[in-house]
């Protein structure tokens, strides 16, 4: 388990809440979950209905659509960002290529930090576009 | 009457003034000297412009009118002993020079004259009546002028323009004593913060840029025609007398042609014309009245005067009462926040801009040319005036639009009252529902009496907006002859919006006869439908609708799914009834988050008193804590004390600072000193600045926040010492977490200022400065040296400012002793002070540990038995580092 502290620290270093201080994330820290797989686990399933989203620590996971790999994703990238703003079935199902340390968001929670902290709708709103921009 | 005979006093003296100017300008001077008149003008008046605001700005509005009346009158008797006494050939010059001057004093004198005695509304009725007090001087001053010479020189008129103008003073000291109240309730306003800023950047705006191009084109064709105008009467009249003569005469043709035009024409054309007639009048004519004169100018002299003289009449009038009113109709096109600006950018820059041009350019065709190329220049200038004018004419729907979208035209109701109806009912019939919106409810805000037809053949409308805004009017009203037609649409409306309102306009207007009709609506599969149905039934139906309605939602409450309920709770929340009292404290108890948030909205929705403090508990908890703020500030000043005692009593720094939100929210004097009180709580002192500016609080006075300001300061000045002798490179994130305090702390600078100084014009420096760009954030520091009083300017401006750490503490150290800081005894003060930042004692904790600093190995120890988890949790991990 990681203190509070590293985990402020962390999130300090991911772009999406890079413009929040310490202090403010301090509330994101203790709220989040903490979650590790082994290789090869599937984190969230195309069409299951899901609230979270998920933001990889350590190791790496990978992003199918059909069965078909459609990305790789390494530390400090995010994903379930779309269910959890928007609570729909998963549009992909993500796969862990190695043990892999998550954190999880709750939307409950998301939606709190998004009409709290600006920097963090402007975040969320820019890993939304890089989504369509590679969609298309 | 005080006011009519003040301004036809005032009229008086400028009329008398103006022939003798004009005549003796014309006797000493051959008109091709006319041009560096406007240019001389053109620089006074920006120079007497600037020295009016400064004046403006020290001297009560009493003063203020009486000084402007009191100048006049020094310049009058200054040129009438000048040219009376010295016959200095410089003075008949000056004469012609300060004319519009004058003009431009004695009609601001008279604006804000009756811009404080009238409201909006009495000054519409009256000042069209107080304006023939100057009309009327102009027609009977004019016209008396050729008798008076027979007894008196040209010159002596500015002895009666004098004497006229003495009157007209002692008039203006009655009318100030009469309505002195009037004038002691004219509060100074925080300086219009929209009048702040660059001018410059509204030229970045296309609309603002061709209505500003227009307005230059405009001063030059009415100086040109001007220029024409003398340039004839000078080769006519050669004898003073018959000069003086022709002036007045012309005066008073003028104030009739004025009459005429503003009475009779101006109203009906442009509101059956609109926009584009008043904008495209002058050059139109001017175009016409200036071909037809370069065309008889070769042959006939006497018919080229009199195009002449009708174009020189008809400019002046249709300046007045066309252009002018059009302008205005541009203004309201404009939002307020920038309008102001834009006035003022065309009436201190481009009117002396375009005379100083015009002076330029009519120097350079005279040179050239002679008339005729002046007249060319003039035609030149039309064109382009037409093709801009039909530009802005598509530019200003746009602009309307735009602003129909933020509902800001509709509440003027003097641009609204001035526009004809059939242009609001062509509107209706518009391809473009913004365009239907807005004739719709302009033609509700004039009251046009055939609403009820027009409701009825808009119910239908392809459009959702169009279809809710009937809809609208129709609720707020009692067209109880059109709920067949409504019935109607209720079996056909598809749009959850549309049909809500229906059916609340609906039984609105039938009251428990709409049951027959909604009841089974509450049976539908559409949940939306079913849910409307219930809402309007509680509303609208009466007892036997309430029965109804309760039956259905007491089921959706018993049903075990969370979705039944979630609905019942919705529909609660949009009827807005106390009702269920338990069905809501048992959704409040669920595991589901979802249905706990809904039952918090519906406590705060429904004021549930009873469960308000399961609402502040939930406020600890991050998923409910912000609709749990919202809930508790529903209740209003009825919470205060609740929540001033759970304050007290708790001991979580989350929720205090949830609950100074709240407080800070609610906008009630207890709750605000209580706030105000927590700015001197180390922990809770940002969150309190925040909550107060966001909530727009306000201090009475300016002097209020030099205390607040300077105990932020002297914080910041305390953070910078410390990052100054701070070894950021072993602890990186403490010294980052320091960074991020004093960051906070320069914030609070602009929040605190935010209290008591314009609130626009402080965000807008905040957001300047928090720019990465250097010139924004000296901007910034510009605009708040421009705003704050010295003592507090003194204080901020240096922590602001852009130079070096050891600069700022230099200039504060002057002034103010500070202490010394070590970054042991820092260390030490952060691991022990319980007003420490828990983040600040967390983050030295951990890289104390990381780092292997033994230092502090004491204070681990004892921070292992700490009562908050964290900080346990990391001195414990630290300790095993240090093993």
């Amino acid at each position: 388990m990681l203190l509070t502290i590293e985990k402020i620290i962390i999130l300090k270093s991911i772009k999406l809440f890079s413009e929040i201080n310490e202090e403010d994330l301090f509330n994101l820290a203790t709220s989040l979950q903490e979650v590790e797989y082994e290789s090869e686990v599937e984190v969230i399933i195309q069409g299951d209905l899901g609230t979270s989203m998920y933001i990889v620590i350590s190791g790496e996971v990978d992003v199918q659509i059909d069965g078909k790999k459609i990305a790789t994703l390494g530390e400090k990238e995010v994903f379930g960002e779309l269910s959890a703003l928007d609570p729909e079935p998963r549009a992909a199902t993500v796969v862990t290529t190695q043990t892999t340390l998550l954190f999880k968001i709750d939307n409950t929670i998301l939606y709190y930090l998004i009409a709290e902290y600006p920097a963090v709708a402007k975040g969320i709103i820019r890993i939304l576009c890089e989504r369509i921009r590679n969609s298309n | 009457m005080l006011l009519f005979l003040h301004s036809f006093l005032s009229g008086i003296s400028l009329v008398f003034f103006e022939t003798a100017a004009n005549t003796l300008f014309l006797m000493e001077y051959n008109i091709s000297e006319l041009p560096y008149v406007y240019i001389i003008a053109s620089v006074l008046s920006v120079f007497i412009g600037v020295l009016y605001t400064k004046i403006e700005k020290k001297v009560d509005i009493q003063n203020l009118l009486k000084i402007s009346l009191y100048f006049v009158l020094l310049m009058i008797v200054a040129f009438f002993v000048l040219i009376k006494f010295n016959d200095n050939k410089l003075s008949f010059m000056g004469i012609m020079i300060f004319k519009d001057i004058l003009w431009m004093f004695v009609g601001m004198e008279f604006g804000i004259l009756t811009g404080i005695i009238f409201d909006i509304r009495q000054g519409k009725r009256l000042f069209g009546l107080l304006m023939t007090g100057e009309i009327l001087s102009g027609i009977l001053g004019g016209l008396s002028i050729s008798y008076i010479l027979n007894y008196i020189e040209t010159i002596d008129l500015l002895l009666i323009s004098s004497l006229s103008l003495v009157l007209s003073i002692v008039l203006l000291g009655k009318i100030v004593k009469t309505f002195e109240k009037r004038f002691t309730d004219v509060v100074d306003d925080d300086v219009d913060e929209s009048s702040k800023g660059s001018y410059f950047g509204l030229l970045k705006n296309k609309y603002y840029l061709v209505f500003f191009s227009i307005s230059l084109l405009a001063f030059f064709v009415f100086y040109f025609i001007d220029y024409i105008f003398y340039f004839k009467v000078e080769e006519l009249y050669t004898n003073e007398k018959e000069l003086a003569t022709f002036f007045g005469i012309f005066i008073a043709m003028l104030n009739v042609v004025n009459i005429i035009s503003s009475v009779f024409l101006s109203g009906k054309l442009l509101s059956r014309y609109g926009i584009g007639l008043g904008l495209m009048a002058i050059p139109v004519l001017a175009l016409v009245g200036t071909s037809s004169l370069l065309v008889t100018l070769g042959f006939s002299v006497a018919i080229a005067f009199v195009i002449l003289l009708v174009v020189k009449l008809l400019n002046e009038a249709l300046d007045i009462s066309i252009l002018t009113p059009s302008f205005r109709i541009i203004y309201q096109s404009i939002p307020i926040s920038q309008r102001m600006r834009v006035m003022a950018f065309r009436e201190t820059i481009i009117e002396p801009i375009a005379m100083g041009l015009a002076g330029v350019l009519l120097l350079l065709s005279s040179m050239i040319e002679g008339i005729e190329m002046v007249c060319y220049a003039i035609v030149i200038f039309c064109i382009i005036w037409i093709v801009l004018a039909r530009i802005l004419k598509v530019q200003y729907v746009d602009a309307l639009k735009q602003l129909l979208n933020r509902r800001q035209v509709i509440t003027d109701e003097t641009f609204v009252e001035n526009v004809d109806t059939t242009i609001f009912l062509g509107g209706l019939k518009s391809d473009n529902e913004v365009e239907v919106i807005f004739s719709l409810e302009s033609l509700v805000k004039i009251q046009y009496f055939d609403m009820k037809n027009i409701v009825s053949s808009l119910l239908s409308h392809e459009s959702t907006q169009v279809r809710l805004s009937v809809l609208h009017i129709i609720y707020n009203s009692d067209m109880i002859s059109l709920s067949s037609q409504l019935q109607r649409r209720i079996q056909v409306e598809k749009e959850e919006d549309v049909f809500a309102l229906l059916l609340n306009t609906y039984c609105k207007l039938l009251g428990f006869e709409a049951i027959a009709v909604v009841r089974p609506l509450v049976n539908d599969k559409q949940q939306y439908i079913k849910e409307s149905a219930i809402v309007a039934l509680v509303r609208y139906c009466g007892i036997d609708g309430i029965l109804i309605a309760g039956e259905l939602i007491k089921k959706l409450f018993s049903d075990d799914s969370v979705t039944s309920r979630l609905n019942a709770l919705g529909i609660l929340n949009r009827i807005g009834v106390l009702g269920f009292y338990d069905s809501i404290k048992e959704s409040l108890q669920s595991q589901n988050d979802e249905l706990k948030n809904k039952a918090i909205e519906t406590i705060g929705n429904l004021k549930v008193k009873g469960l308000i403090p399961d609402v502040i508990d939930n406020l600890n908890n991050q998923q409910f804590r912000i609709n749990s703020i919202n809930a508790l500030v529903k209740f209003e000043h009825r919470v205060v004390n609740q929540v001033i005692q759970s304050f007290e009593s708790s001991s979580e720094i989350t929720q205090k600072t949830a609950l100074i939100k709240v407080l800070a929210a609610l906008k009630d004097d207890v709750a605000n000193e209580f706030v105000l009180s927590q700015t001197k709580n180390a922990l809770l002192v940002d969150v309190t600045y925040e909550a107060l500016f966001k909530n727009s609080f306000r201090f009475s006075h300016k002097d209020e926040i030099t205390e607040l300001l300077f105990s932020n300061l002297m914080e910041v000045l305390k953070l910078y010492k410390i990052l100054e002798s701070f070894e950021a490179s072993d602890y990186m994130n403490t010294y980052s977490v320091i960074k991020e305090f004093k960051n906070k702390k320069i914030e609070n600078v602009f929040l605190i200022l935010a209290l008591a100084f314009p609130r626009t014009t402080i965000i807008q420096a905040r957001s300047n400065y928090q720019s990465k760009s250097q010139e924004k954030r000296a901007f910034a520091v510009e605009l708040l040296d421009n705003l704050l009083s010295t003592e507090i300017k003194n204080s901020v401006i240096p922590i602001l400012e852009e130079v070096s750490l050891s600069q700022k503490i230099t200039r504060y150290s002057k002034r103010h002793a500070l202490e010394e800081y070590n970054q042991t005894q820092y260390f030490e003060e952060i691991l022990t002070d319980e007003y420490q930042p828990l983040v600040l004692k967390l983050s030295l904790i951990y890289e104390l540990g990381k780092n292997k600093n033994k230092t502090f190995i004491n204070h681990f120890q004892n921070l292992i038995s700490h009562t908050n988890t964290d900080i346990n949790e990391t001195a414990t991990w630290a300790l095993k580092q240090l093993k």
